[in-house]
């Protein structure tokens, strides 16, 4: 098969060549390709200009694949080396053409076709990149993605920042300076770059009709579409619009604005101003704790299955138990429990569980200082401290809840060891008291439901089948 | 869940619950003396954690203890019988099955026997503390010259539907547990098995000895109670615990004028004396 070391497709026109790389670029990659691309215009001895592309022809399978396009674009598809080129194999001979005789012409090509023999002159060299900048984009309302890259007026770029970040729209800008294209004025020509990577549905006026603002879809790396617009290639297939080449903006009727690469994004939250006021921050007054958050102490049943009687309070009419009991109870307990007589009764308060002395009313402590009936617990459960202060209770002062409502402070310092206290007379002493609030069990009453036909029915004596 | 299972955890959620915690009892359908002795409620397969909490809070009333033993079979047909001794009431029952029915509450609670144990009797008193409060909303619909009455129940809806236009009043009566049988013709009998389940308990009996009725009645557990020395610091507890220990005292003397005497003088008398002199 004849195949040469390059590949050339001969156009009429540069829209031919246009509508080629279109359709060969929408189903082809061109990262290999493009570089080797070389585009003339060339001229023929009856001065007809005409344009070709060539490139490296690297297998029959690209130069299959280009055949393809080529006819499509009414191309001719021709392989050679340097200078004569042939043309490239079809259905007609499957396995290439060959010259019979080379031109004798010193052109500089020399196209070997089935139905012609032509040698053209280079008149020049088209730049490939170039070339694709100068393609126009078609107008084409369709929406592709959400990403959208704004290019905004110096005058819009700071309000565009407010709303992007009022918005809570992720984005990031660069400002740019381009050459002046006007002799007024020296100052370089500023843009605001917005880098969007979704913009809300919600935010579509800034996609086409937000004046000072212009919105471009991104098809490639390094390439945008104007909003409304298509480009007739698939940019992405090209390598120039890939990472570290510049960034071309297509605009849909104006010429390409092309950003150097180098440029930098800044996230647009970093440049929302900062006010600073004047003066030292204010300080909240304060103020007394609302009623509506105050919460009463209540005690409540206690699921904890460790409960220690380490205090009890023997009521006035129970003291003479007491003083029988006396005469049974341990050394230890007589020495190292300590009580408090008051005018209702004595308070006892140990350091072992007081299980023997089963008189009056066991208390737990919750808390140093703090006891709850047997079986309570105290809620909320704050912090002793805290519970003090609000008790206001005294330093020495150890506290008692009882079950009824009623909570009373006895004071430390005056409690004696209750050997001391049953050899010796000791004062009484009256204490206050307080209310708070207790759980009200609910009251137990019977409800009785209808029991349907033969109520007793699976009610038998033991003996009975 | 078996059926047992399943009875067993109807009788905690609607009748031991309640009871113990407060709220509305609901007694389930009669169980009967054969399907009472038959569940297990010692299985354990019936969540009673609340319960179990609500039981220690009242044991701790005359006891310091940590814990409560969970419900045991004693417990378990005491309940039974409650339950039946309740529902004898229902208005869905005729004066031939309510006998029947107060019959077997009988029969159960024949085989729960006294407690055996101090500590058996305090757990007792922690389930059965509040069965002197039980109430009943009794609901009469009065009609011209007729009245109605629903023990416990809620009328049928086409009774009371439009009064005013049918001349009919409904009036809502709140009765004590001792007044329960007070219209029904089986009054004597059930209060008869009423004082019996409140013998089975010895510590509620005492601790509502002033009660109306059924009268208090020193039972031999009662007496076994106040003869052994930790269980008499119980009885004098529940007793002092009572909201009229007065009227307490009152109904504990008078109840020992039936024992006999030895036993009024040696046990019974020393206890009112005891229980006196702490309450004064």
């Amino acid at each position: 098969m004849v195949l040469g070391a390059r590949g050339l497709v001969l156009f009429a026109s540069l829209d031919r060549l246009a509508t080629f790389l279109a359709a060969y670029s929408a189903g082809h990659g061109l990262a290999a390709l493009a570089p080797t691309f070389r585009i003339h215009v060339l001229r023929s001895p009856l001065n007809v200009s005409e344009i070709s592309l060539s490139f490296d022809a690297g297998s029959s399978d690209r130069m299959d694949s280009i055949a393809d396009a080529a006819k499509l674009a009414g191309g001719l598809l021709f392989t050679g080396t340097a200078r004569h080129f042939v043309e490239y194999r079809s259905a007609a001979a499957p396995f290439g053409w060959d010259a019979v005789d080379l031109a004798a012409e010193p052109a500089a090509l020399v196209l070997y076709h089935s139905t012609f023999e032509q040698p053209y002159a280079v008149e020049r060299e088209v730049e490939v990149r170039r070339f694709v900048l100068r393609l126009e984009p078609r107008p084409d309302p369709a929406l592709r993605g959400a990403a959208r890259l704004l290019l905004a007026e110096p005058g819009v770029g700071p309000a565009l920042v407010r709303t992007l970040v009022r918005s809570s729209i992720e984005a990031r800008v660069a400002v740019l300076d381009f050459p002046t294209s006007s002799d007024v004025v020296p100052e370089p020509d500023r843009k605001w770059l917005f880098e969007v990577p979704e913009l809300p549905e919600r935010m579509r006026i800034f996609r086409s009709s937000l004046p000072g603002v212009a919105s471009f879809v991104p098809v490639a790396p390094r390439a945008a579409v104007e909003e409304g617009f298509s480009h007739p290639l698939t940019l992405e297939s090209f390598p120039f619009f890939h990472a570290g080449a510049p960034l071309v903006l297509f605009w849909g009727r104006r010429t390409p604005l092309e950003i150097a690469p180098g440029f930098s994004f800044t996230d647009v939250r970093a440049l929302v101003r900062i006010a600073v006021g004047e003066g030292r921050p204010r300080a909240a007054t304060r103020a007394s704790i609302p009623e509506s958050l105050r919460a009463t102490l209540r005690l409540v049943s206690s699921r904890r299955s460790n409960s220690r009687p380490t205090a009890a309070f023997i009521p006035t009419s129970e003291l003479p138990l007491l003083r029988l009991l006396a005469y049974v109870l341990d050394r230890t307990t007589l020495t190292t429990t300590r009580v408090f007589f008051a005018s209702d009764g004595a308070y006892l308060i140990a350091e072992r569980p007081l299980t023997s002395i089963p008189l009056g009313s066991w208390f737990e402590a919750c808390a140093p200082a703090i006891f709850v009936p047997l079986g309570k617990d105290l809620v909320p459960r704050v912090s002793p401290e805290t519970l003090a202060t609000a008790l206001g209770a005294e330093a020495n002062g150890v506290t008692f809840f009882f079950p009824e409502g009623r909570v009373v402070s006895v004071d430390r310092a005056h409690a004696v060891t209750l050997d001391a206290a049953l050899v010796e007379g000791v004062s009484w002493a009256s204490v206050p008291g307080r209310d708070f609030d207790v759980e009200v069990p609910l009251w137990p009453s019977v409800r009785l439901e209808p029991l349907g036909l033969r109520p007793l029915s699976r009610a038998r004596a033991k003996d009975s089948s | 869940m078996s059926a047992n299972a399943t009875l067993v955890a109807s009788v905690v959620e609607r009748v031991v619950t309640p009871l113990v915690v407060g709220g509305t009892l609901r007694p389930v359908k009669p169980i009967g003396e054969a399907r009472a002795l038959g569940a297990n409620v010692e299985r354990g397969e019936v969540e009673t954690a609340d319960l179990d909490v609500a039981r220690a809070d009242a044991a701790r009333r005359l006891a310091p203890i940590n814990g409560l033993a969970p419900l045991g079979r004693g417990e378990w047909l005491l309940a039974c019988a409650l339950n039946d001794l309740l529902q004898v009431h229902n208005s869905s029952l005729d004066d031939e099955d309510a006998a029947r029915l107060l019959s077997l509450a009988d029969r159960t609670l024949s085989h729960a026997g006294p407690p055996s144990t101090a500590s058996d009797a305090l757990v007792r008193f922690a389930t059965f503390r509040r069965l002197p409060e039980l109430v009943r909303d009794d609901i009469d619909v009065i009609s011209g010259t007729s009245t109605r009455t629903f023990r416990g129940g809620v009328p049928p809806r086409r009774l009371v539907v439009m009064p005013e236009l049918r001349g009919v009043r409904v009036a809502t009566r709140r009765v004590p547990l001792g007044r329960f049988a007070d219209d029904h013709d089986g009054k004597g009998p059930w209060l008869q098995v009423l004082g019996r389940l409140l013998a089975a308990t010895p510590l509620v009996d005492v601790f509502s000895a002033a009660r109306v009725a059924p009268r208090f009645v020193w039972s031999g557990t009662a007496v076994a109670m106040v003869a052994v020395a930790p269980a008499r610091s119980l009885m004098l507890r529940a007793a002092r615990g009572a909201s009229d220990v007065g009227a307490t005292l009152g109904a504990l003397r008078s109840a020992a004028e039936n024992l006999q005497e030895s036993v009024k003088a040696e046990l019974v008398l020393p206890f009112i004396d005891d229980l006196a002199t702490l309450s004064t």
